[in-house]
């Protein structure tokens, strides 16, 4: 049994043990707690080791945002488009709106760098004739262009209205990108004779290159005239005087925005037209290319369209190109494919020859207004001759307004078809056609459509096109009235045959009616 | 400044490249009076942009 005194050391010895304890716990707290904070603050110093990190990268990223575009301003201000806005004056050129834009990122504006990057990317692709109205839109679909999407809408616009100009784009930059491939050799090997050999070893290989190059394109010609003289059939002579002509239609059409293949179409198809080999000088074949890479005619079209044109007339071919280049810029002037009215005429030179020296003005604006409306020109010249037979017109308009319900005066087409150009014609069905009510009878059925198409002989879809089509005919006297009073005195008893027939026919045209109206009153008793 | 033949022929294809472009621009533009608009309208709209770029750096100078 303990005594009293052990007792006593063992509650103190205990109580000693439990502030022991307790001390113990209060330090593990305490540790405990430090230890949590200093998680937080490992925490907070890798979040700031992140952000840190992160902003490096954006700093470097707008860094290489801002070298690359400057990279592309300094192309853009030396390519055509830059060029171009350049010499247009007004407002400020793509270079300095971008410098503008590379200044305030160099400020810090990050959006700016990355939107001014997509712009600049877009003008190079469009200088490159690789994008057109569609990408562009597309790209704007697609891209957040920021403040340059003004320029970039204004751009798709000139685009749409000069439909030439990718083209011409991607012409001027295909040649310039083989020029430069062909200068970055050259200079490379510039360097490499000046290492060895010194000025003189350089003199020496030019003399040798261009001595190359005079044999290569001798070869190439011997070679050209060998396969004019199996293909064409022409002398040696001939076949070598062909060749050379070749070779510089080829220039020319180059120069004109074409290619060197157009030369060679333009003497061929000059050759094929005229029959002589006398008609294919340099000079014809120069201008025949020329008008090809403009309009976009094939040799054998441009070959028979001048050729037409020269019976008609009697100028010489490049007179004739000259008239085709203004009308192809008078084609151009109305927005219009100006290689679609040249193919609807050049696709008929017999409705060109009957329209004659005269009448070719008022075809050519014929052929325009056609490719307005999407009606192919020789339709109408169909539609003209089947209106000379008067019993038959008679007919049609009998059956137009008795079958159809359709007032059309089919005598005053009949009258255009006649004796005015084919111009008059397209404008006088025009005006027909405006008081016709073509869903009207698209609605009374299928049988109905089918005799509106074979009475007029058009589609209802090129009715429906020719209705609201506008002709290019600037007004003033009625067409048909003006050229029946001149053909009128060289056709005179032509016209009184025809106006005998008509008052024939429409004396019978009366006479069915009248039959038609006591069978009808017939019917009601 | 160094004058090697290199550089020389590089500028110089370079000057003959740039009179060629430039020359076909202005070509383009004096035949076609449309163009010239239609370009005279793109450098309005590029102006506006330069326009933009003033108020929004006035707005909110990024660095200062």
């Amino acid at each position: 049994m303990p005594s009293a005194a052990d007792q006593l050391k063992y509650n103190r010895a205990l109580k000693e043990a439990e502030e022991i304890q307790k001390r113990i716990d209060s330090g593990v707290n305490i540790r405990l707690k430090t230890a949590e904070k200093l998680e937080q603050l490992q925490l907070k110093i890798s979040m700031h080791e992140t952000k840190i990190s992160m902003e490096k990268k954006a700093q470097y990223k707008a860094e290489s945002d801002r070298y690359s575009l400057d990279q592309k301003i300094e192309r853009i201000s030396k390519s055509m488009l830059g060029n171009m806005s350049k010499l247009a004056g007004k407002g400020e050129d793509f270079s300095e709106m971008l410098s503008k834009a590379s200044r305030n990122a160099k400020d810090g504006d990050t959006q700016v760098a990355a939107q001014a990057n997509s712009f600049a990317d877009m003008v190079e692709k469009i200088n490159s004739g690789e994008v057109g109205p569609k990408e562009i839109l597309d790209a704007m679909a697609m891209t957040d262009f920021g403040p340059f999407e003004g320029s970039l809408v204004k751009m798709k616009e000139s685009l749409e209205k000069t439909p030439h100009l990718q083209a011409i784009f991607q012409v001027k930059a295909k040649t310039f990108a083989a020029l430069d491939k062909a200068a970055g050799g050259l200079l490379t090997t510039v360097r490499a004779i000046i290492a060895a050999t010194g000025p003189i070893g350089l003199l020496m290989a030019a003399i040798g290159y261009i001595a190359a190059k005079a044999i290569e394109a001798v070869v190439g010609l011997a070679k050209d005239t060998a396969e004019i003289r199996q293909n064409l059939g022409t002398s040696a002579k001939d076949s070598f005087g062909l060749a050379m002509n070749m070779k510089q239609a080829g220039l020319a059409a180059v120069m004109a925005g074409g290619s060197m293949e157009q030369g060679k179409q333009a003497v061929e198809g000059l050759l094929e037209a005229f029959r002589t080999v006398d008609t294919v000088t340099a000079g014809t074949a120069k201008s025949t290319a020329k008008l090809m890479a403009n309009t976009g005619l094939s040799g054998e079209e441009a070959g028979k369209l001048l050729k037409t044109m020269s019976l008609i007339n009697g100028n010489s071919i490049e007179t004739n190109v000259n008239t085709l280049l203004a009308k192809d810029n008078l084609s151009e002037a109305a927005k219009l494919r100006t290689a679609n009215v040249m193919k609807q005429i050049a696709g008929d030179t017999n409705m060109f020859a009957k329209a004659g020296e005269q009448g070719a003005d008022a075809l050519f604006r014929a052929a325009m207004a056609a490719e307005k409306m999407g009606v192919e020109l020789n339709k109408f010249d169909r539609f003209a001759d089947s209106l000379l037979d008067v019993s038959s017109t008679m007919e049609k308009q009998f059956r137009l307004k008795n079958l159809l319900g359709v007032d059309m005066d089919m005598n005053s087409l009949m009258q255009a078809a006649q004796f005015g150009t084919l111009e008059d014609m397209q404008s006088e069905l025009g005006r027909q056609l405006q008081g016709v009510d073509i869903q009207g009878v698209i609605g009374q059925g299928r049988a109905q459509r089918n005799q509106l198409e074979d009475i007029l002989g058009f589609p209802i879809e090129d009715l429906m096109k020719i209705q609201q089509g506008q002709t290019v005919s600037s007004g003033g006297t009625p067409p048909v009235a003006k050229d029946t009073l001149s053909a009128a005195n060289k056709s005179n008893s032509l016209s009184v045959k025809h106006h005998n027939e008509n008052m024939e026919m429409q004396n019978k045209i009366l006479a069915k009616n009248e039959e038609i109206l006591t069978a009808t009153k017939r019917m009601g008793s | 400044m160094k004058i090697t033949e290199q550089g020389l022929l590089s500028r110089l294809y370079q000057g003959w490249k740039n009179k060629k472009l430039k020359g076909a621009a202005k070509k383009l533009l004096d035949k076609n009076p449309d163009l010239r608009k239609a370009f005279q309208d793109i450098n309005k709209a590029n102006q506006n942009a330069i326009d933009i770029l003033d108020k929004r750096y006035k707005e909110k100078p990024y660095r200062k």
